[in-house]
């Protein structure tokens, strides 16, 4: 068995356990901010989720935002294990309960992983951003502010293919760690298998991800403005549907990457 | 009458009201000041001629002068003690001053030795002159002044940084000379503007040729004597003079409706000063209809650099400083933050601009009319009804984000009609800005958005080129809304009693998504953010 197709199949509990963590941590922040919204009594009810989100610096919604928080927090603390649980069902066939099993043991393995690829990708953005701001302060002398800006902007382009190759060499760590079982070797390994084809392959996948929850997030609006009525059924169902087709996309990039690396 | 005279005279008096709202007042006070602006060492030193009348009902024994720079001379001015640099959020780096060095009347009688500087203990904003006999009512009194200045570092409007120079309340100013109750001077107040006669201005500004200058009024003469530059500039009917000086300023101009309007910005601002421009032509033409037209000949605005940010937001007769940044949405995207400022400036063209109220006794009558203005003007830029998906439409209603702020915090707001040492820097904004634009709204919802248009459109046109108080703003109010209303609805509405039926309330929704959608799309939201910590 090696197609990315049929390991992603194999992962498909997985990574319905992934969907539902998710669904579970964003049921609170979610009612507190919708909760929030209908409580204001300051804001017409007419205004919609995006509108609101502008006025969040207005509004304030504490309760919201700490739940929001905590959320963030424990999505964190749980993203490795749900990860590495994809991944040991993407390499070989086993009940889910021993691929989370498989998953607890390279917890702080995956911890390290994280970490490091993150001191990884703060050097490689401090770096460019002091040439930035170097670029900034040596055109001062042009007193065009447009000019310092832009060409400060150019110097820091590197610094988003920093950040996608911090991202792509994450993702082929956590691979290799459930491929491989000490962290090191599997940093080593991933270092030296994260090509320029895969940081691309990363960025397309994740681009894709961000697009279909934006347009998860935008669609229903819009259609309900065309229409001018309101169905909260057909919304949660269509904002379900996206969040599960997000869940399945980064799984689907997951199984295609242990395809690559297990052969 | 036959059909044809009907039109005829129809016609005179539509050219005789135009030619009214055209015509600028004659005024009985005239400033000459010649003034050089050493860029370097950021100072100023002038002289100063000044003739005017004592249009009040009785003998005048003394002059008061507002000497507002000394408002940065030291942390014990009545402008610091009053947190005044909590407005532009900024600290007193370089103290700015500035000093009279001779004061002679034209018979020669010097009046420096009896002026008295400590009017209020610790502050010299303001000098009290004896006269060395009185000066009776319609007599004409001219006063020769010599001064030097040092701007500060720019703090709360005026001052320098690095090479931008705006220059603010920077010449001995005649206090205003009520009709009736005489001088009506104060110190320059933390949280308080200004307050004048209107007069004509001649000012020659001499400094360094590489520097452009926008100022109020209008260009009559340029000379260049080596590196220096004089700009003769004239300006009739107002009530300030301000200048800003910056040597990297690019023009953009326009005319509107016969005034010429002219955006100086710093280089690389093209795209702004163009955003700009588009929402004062609209301005010009939309408050020009309601409140009577813009009278003066230009109209200049000041985009500051970015490190000159302290001086952005301000009115002056026939100037504003805006703000921003280099760039800017494209004209068919809302970007209300920025408008808002370019809006509300504007606005204070009419309400303290012609309209000119006391600023530091009324401060809603200027800044809460400018308030509602400009929340008018973004309708009218955006669109209404609200919609993300209308074209250029902001997603919400300038009020409904106006009342949120209001009723976001739940201490109560005091009443909108003190004067401004009454307020804390907390309360100025819901108090003077807010409630009174809130107030309005709820006035236009409650009994229809053209009463209280007519209503504010003639206060605007009785108060055109005079000082009025809020009695008067009420009596407008009066002659539309019935005898009493003022008192009975209004000024309790202002003033904030919990009973008033105008105070702002909910606005009614067009159409809402219920609960359940808004919590399935800030499911979707919740999920997607989380989505992105990586499982
Ligand atoms: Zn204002």
């Amino acid at each position: 068995m090696s197609s990315a197709h049929a390991r992603f199949t194999q992962a498909g509990p997985a990574l319905l356990l992934t969907y539902l963590t998710k669904l579970t941590l964003a049921l609170v922040p979610a009612y507190q901010l919708s909760h929030a919204h209908h409580a204001a009594p300051s804001i017409a009810p007419s205004v919609d989720l995006l509108t609101w989100l502008v006025m969040l610096p207005v509004l304030q919604p504490s309760a919201a935002r700490d739940s929001g928080l905590v959320a963030g927090v424990a999505m964190l603390a749980l993203a490795p294990l749900l990860r590495l649980t994809c991944l040991s069902s993407m390499v070989q066939r086993a009940p889910l309960r021993k691929h989370v099993a498989v998953a607890a043991t390279h917890y702080l393995g995956a911890l390290r992983v994280s970490l490091l690829c993150i001191a990884y990708a703060a050097t490689c953005i401090a770096a460019i951003c002091a040439t930035g701001i170097g670029v900034e302060t040596a055109l001062a002398f042009t007193h065009d502010e447009r000019l310092r800006d832009l060409a400060a902007l150019a110097a820091c382009l590197p610094l988003g293919c920093a950040w996608l190759h911090a991202c792509a060499l994450h993702d082929v760590a956590s691979t290799q760690l459930v491929l491989r079982v000490d962290w090191r070797s599997a940093l080593r390994a991933a270092a030296h298998a994260t090509s320029l084809r895969i940081v691309v392959q990363s960025t397309l996948w994740s681009a894709a991800g961000a697009a279909l929850g934006l347009a998860g997030l935008l669609l229903p609006r819009a259609l309900l403005h065309a229409h001018g009525h309101d169905d909260s059924t057909a919304v949660l169902l269509y904002g379900q549907l996206t969040a599960l087709a997000v869940t399945l996309l980064r799984g689907r990039w997951l199984a295609s990457l242990v395809a690559r690396l297990s052969r | 009458m036959s059909q044809t005279r009907l039109a005829l005279v129809f016609w005179l008096l539509a050219l005789t009201a135009h030619a009214d709202d055209r015509a600028l007042p004659r005024t009985d006070q005239r400033y000459e000041i010649d003034v050089t602006l050493d860029p370097a060492s950021h100072t100023l030193v002038g002289s100063e001629r000044i003739s005017f009348v004592n249009h009040s009902q009785r003998p005048l024994r003394e002059l008061y002068f507002h000497l507002y720079l000394n408002a940065f001379r030291d942390h014990h001015s009545v402008f610091m003690r009053e947190g005044g640099t909590q407005l532009r959020d900024a600290r007193l780096q370089q103290p700015g001053h500035i000093e009279i060095t001779a004061l002679h009347t034209q018979a020669g009688a010097d009046l420096l030795p009896s002026a008295q500087a400590e009017l209020v203990p610790g502050d010299r904003t303001q000098l009290r002159v004896p006269l060395p006999a009185p000066l009776s009512p319609r007599a004409t009194l001219v006063v020769q002044v010599a001064f030097r200045a040092q701007l500060p570092a720019l703090l709360a409007r005026s001052g320098y940084a690095g090479e931008f120079h705006m220059v603010a309340q920077w010449f001995p100013k005649l206090a205003r000379l009520d009709e009736t109750s005489g001088w009506t001077s104060f110190p320059y107040h933390g949280l308080g503007e200004f307050y004048a006669d209107f007069a004509d201005y001649r000012v020659r500004i001499t400094l360094p040729a590489r520097f452009v200058v926008g100022s109020s009024g209008a260009l009559t003469n340029t000379e260049v004597h080596g590196t220096l530059r004089t700009d003769e500039l004239s300006a009739s009917a107002v009530h300030d003079f301000a200048f800003a000086a910056y040597p990297y300023f690019e023009r953009v101009e326009q005319r509107v409706q016969g005034v010429q309007v002219r955006v100086l910005a710093p280089r690389g601002y093209a795209a702004a000063a163009q955003r700009q421009l588009r929402v004062v032509r609209a301005g010009l033409l939309s408050l020009g209809a309601r409140f009577g037209r813009y009278p003066y000949a230009t109209l200049t605005v000041i985009i500051p650099p970015r490190d000159a940010d302290a001086a952005a937001g301000m009115e002056y007769p026939t100037l504003f400083v805006s703000g921003g940044p280099w760039w800017a949405l494209p004209a068919a995207l809302p970007d209300p933050a920025q408008d808002f400022v370019t809006a509300h400036e504007l606005a204070h063209q009419w309400f303290c601009g012609m309209i000119a109220s006391n600023e530091v006794a009324y401060p809603m009558l200027d800044e809460g009319l400018a308030q509602w203005a400009t929340l008018l003007q973004l309708r009218e830029l955006y669109g209404s009804p609200p919609s993300l998906f209308a074209g250029r439409a902001l997603p919400i209603d300038p009020f409904d984000v106006t009342r949120a702020v209001y009723l976001r915090r739940a201490d109560p707001v005091p009443s909108s009609l003190l004067a401004v040492d009454a307020y804390r820097f907390e309360t100025l904004a819901r108090a003077v800005y807010l409630r009174p634009a809130l107030v309005l709204d709820a006035l236009a919802t409650i009994h229809g958005e053209e009463r209280v248009q007519r209503a504010l459109s003639n206060y605007a046109h009785a108060q055109r080129f005079r000082h009025p108080t809020p009695v008067d703003l009420f009596a407008s109010f009066d002659d539309v809304y019935g005898p009493g209303y003022s008192e009975q609805q209004l000024r309790p509405a202002l003033s904030g009693t919990p009973t008033a039926t105008l105070e702002p309330t909910r606005a009614a929704a067009a159409h809402a998504p219920t609960e359940r959608s808004f919590f399935a799309e800030a499911l979707l939201l919740a999920q997607t953010l989380l989505q992105g910590l990586g499982p």
